[in-house]
């Protein structure tokens, strides 16, 4: 009994879907003809939108912290980087880091990139042949191209410099990193992978160094 | 740690003593500081409508001075950059958005640009030049004149009323060529622009389709009773995308088929040259002079060419008086070893000699000694 009422309610809803959808079609075609029902007036409207330029840059990862520790009595130096260096054999405590800096184009416009340091190696760490070196590298594939025409980027896989590990630029002379970083996703995200040398001899302490991205809309 | 500056870009005009007020808003994950520098920033003053720790508007305020010597685009950069905050390697993030001066040339100074569509035939040919005053003096009397070419000869050309550019502004000109009256084809505009007793020539091209592939290159010459890589270029004449491009090649010798190929399908978009290549086999082919015939399917067209095509000798190797460079390498490294061979077995045959005779002098001492003490 109850699945009788039940399949009757199911064809009841059936009928009236199709009775609206056959209303609504007729509904549609006479509007197509350009006919009314209604005798109401047929007005224009107009969206009108406006989408500004924005120029936006994110540090998506924006610390690298080795931790505290030392250089081995045996060892000269400590050598540590962002991709999961830490020689144990001459370091001491320092943190294993496997991540470098994340630079991401948020914006929706394209940039050229040019990062600085504040600090040489000699100032950030001091002592006998220190090191404090970087390298950048897409992310996302094509994050960085060559300038094209206007605004545009052009695929370039080597326009994103320095490939290999550099040392690093200081604020008076910024690094050129790259001329054209794009700003669509999934293309717009960079790889900074810092590299560090600490002599046995270096500064004490805690040392910091601040690195700048100053992104400049093309 | 995110910022942001909008708008990202702006062009300005450069008039002597005229005031550009451009309101910008930032945004930041971390306290900021806002401010212009480059060109011109040295004539820029900032209003501070709103500023947090996050974010800010403010209204930059660029009044010209009365000269600026040097002609050109120059670049303004209006700039955020967050402030430092304590960490062993720490980032800081600046961004740069640009206002563009444009400084007039002195006197009289005008460029242009032109631009066409492809069109399909039967389509009508818009043409737009715009001109741009860029010099100090407003221009009176410029004229336009397009010559429209096809294989170097004038096909039509074009005519525009006299136009009036104030210094700073540019002048659209447009004009349609009717869809009737250009036939398939390449074609160029060459525009003339003439003004105050300059001038100056821009050229732009544009292409007229039809529904067409046409077999632009093909390998003319195969070995026969062989496997070889043969290649045919297509190019589409139309101005729109052709869908499964596909073509049944046949080796024919007068009315009768010798071998027959398919290629596999490919869609062309506008105007795109595209090269497909395959294996070929002759076997039982002659060698001789051919007729290649090319049946080309593009969408609902087809069509048949006729071309010819050589089937001749495959070149002869000549393994047994030229030896290639790796087996003369092997040779001499052979040779040596067995010179190497032949030394050390002369000279170590020599040293055993040698000591056998020493051996055998010192047995005999030994024995004469021996006589002796007896």
């Amino acid at each position: 009994m109850g699945e009788d009422i039940s399949n009757r309610a199911l064809i009841a809803i059936v009928i009236f879907a199709l009775v609206i959808s056959l209303f609504s079609t007729g509904v549609y075609f006479l509007k197509f003809r350009g006919d009314t029902i209604s005798g109401a007036l047929v007005e224009q409207a107009v969206a009108r939108i406006n989408i500004t330029t924005r120029a936006s840059i994110n540090f998506t990862i924006n610390l690298v912290d080795w931790g505290s520790g030392y250089v081995n009595d045996t060892a000269s130096f400590c050598q540590l980087n962002t991709e999961g260096l830490n020689n144990n054999l001459n370091c001491t405590n320092f943190s294993t880091v496997t991540e470098g800096l994340r630079i991401e184009n948020d914006g929706n416009r394209n940039v050229e990139l040019n990062v600085s340091s504040n600090n040489t190696a000699a100032q950030f760490l001091g002592g006998t042949s220190p090191a404090f070196q970087w390298k950048f590298s897409n992310n996302e594939s094509d994050s960085c191209g060559s300038k094209g025409i206007g605004t545009n980027c052009v695929t370039n896989a080597s326009a994103i410099q320095p490939q290999s590990y550099t040392s690093v630029s200081t604020t008076s002379n910024p690094a050129f990193v790259c001329p054209c970083f794009r700003a669509n996703n999934p293309s717009d995200l960079l790889n900074l992978e810092l590299q560090i040398r600490v002599p046995s001899d270096s500064y004490t302490g805690l040392r910091e160094s601040t690195i700048t991205a100053v992104a400049t809309a093309i | 740690m995110a910022i942001g500056i909008s708008p990202a870009d702006a062009y300005v005009n450069f008039v002597p003593g005229h005031e550009y007020v451009i309101t910008y808003s930032v945004n930041s994950y971390r306290p900021f500081d806002f401010y212009t520098q480059g060109p011109f920033s040295e004539f820029t003053r900032i209003e501070t409508i709103k500023h947090t720790d996050t974010s800010g508007t403010f209204k930059v305020f660029l009044t010209l001075p009365e000269e600026y010597e040097e002609p050109g685009q120059h670049r303004m950069y209006v700039a955020a950059m967050e402030r430092q905050t304590p960490g062993a390697v720490n980032t800081i993030a600046a961004i740069r958005a640009f206002v563009e001066v444009d400084v007039p040339y002195p006197g009289y100074y005008a460029t242009m640009d032109v631009h066409a569509n492809n069109v399909n035939v039967g389509e009508p040919v818009v043409i737009n030049v715009n001109v741009k005053n860029k010099g100090k003096l407003n221009i009176t009397d410029a004229k336009l004149v397009l010559d429209i070419t096809s294989d170097g000869r004038s096909v039509k050309e074009i005519r525009s009323e006299k136009m009036y550019i104030r210094t700073g502004d540019s002048y659209d000109f447009q004009t349609v060529i009717a869809g009737d009256e250009l036939k398939p084809g390449v074609y160029g505009i060459v525009a003339d622009l003439s003004y105050e007793g300059k001038s100056r020539e821009e050229t732009a091209n544009f292409r007229v389709g039809t529904f067409d592939v046409a077999i632009v290159n093909y390998t003319k010459e195969m070995y026969n009773n062989s496997v070889n890589l043969f290649g045919i270029e297509v190019e589409s004449l139309w101005n729109n995308r052709i869908d499964t491009v596909w073509m049944d090649l046949t080796i024919k010798n007068g009315s009768k088929s010798l071998s027959t190929v398919k290629t596999p399908p490919f869609d062309l978009v506008p105007w795109e040259k595209r090269k497909t290549s395959f294996y070929w086999n002759t076997e039982g082919i002659p060698v001789g002079e051919y007729t290649l015939e090319t049946i080309l399917h593009y969408d609902e067209g087809v069509k048949t060419e006729n071309r010819k095509i050589y089937i001749v000798e495959p070149p002869i190797e000549e393994e047994s008086t030229k030896l290639p460079v790796s087996t003369v390498v092997l040779l001499v490294i052979a040779l040596l070893l067995v010179g190497f061979n032949a030394y050390f077995i002369m000279t170590h045959k020599k040293r055993k000699n040698k000591e056998a005779r020493e051996a055998g002098m010192n047995a005999s001492d030994n024995e004469k000694k021996k006589e002796e003490k007896k």
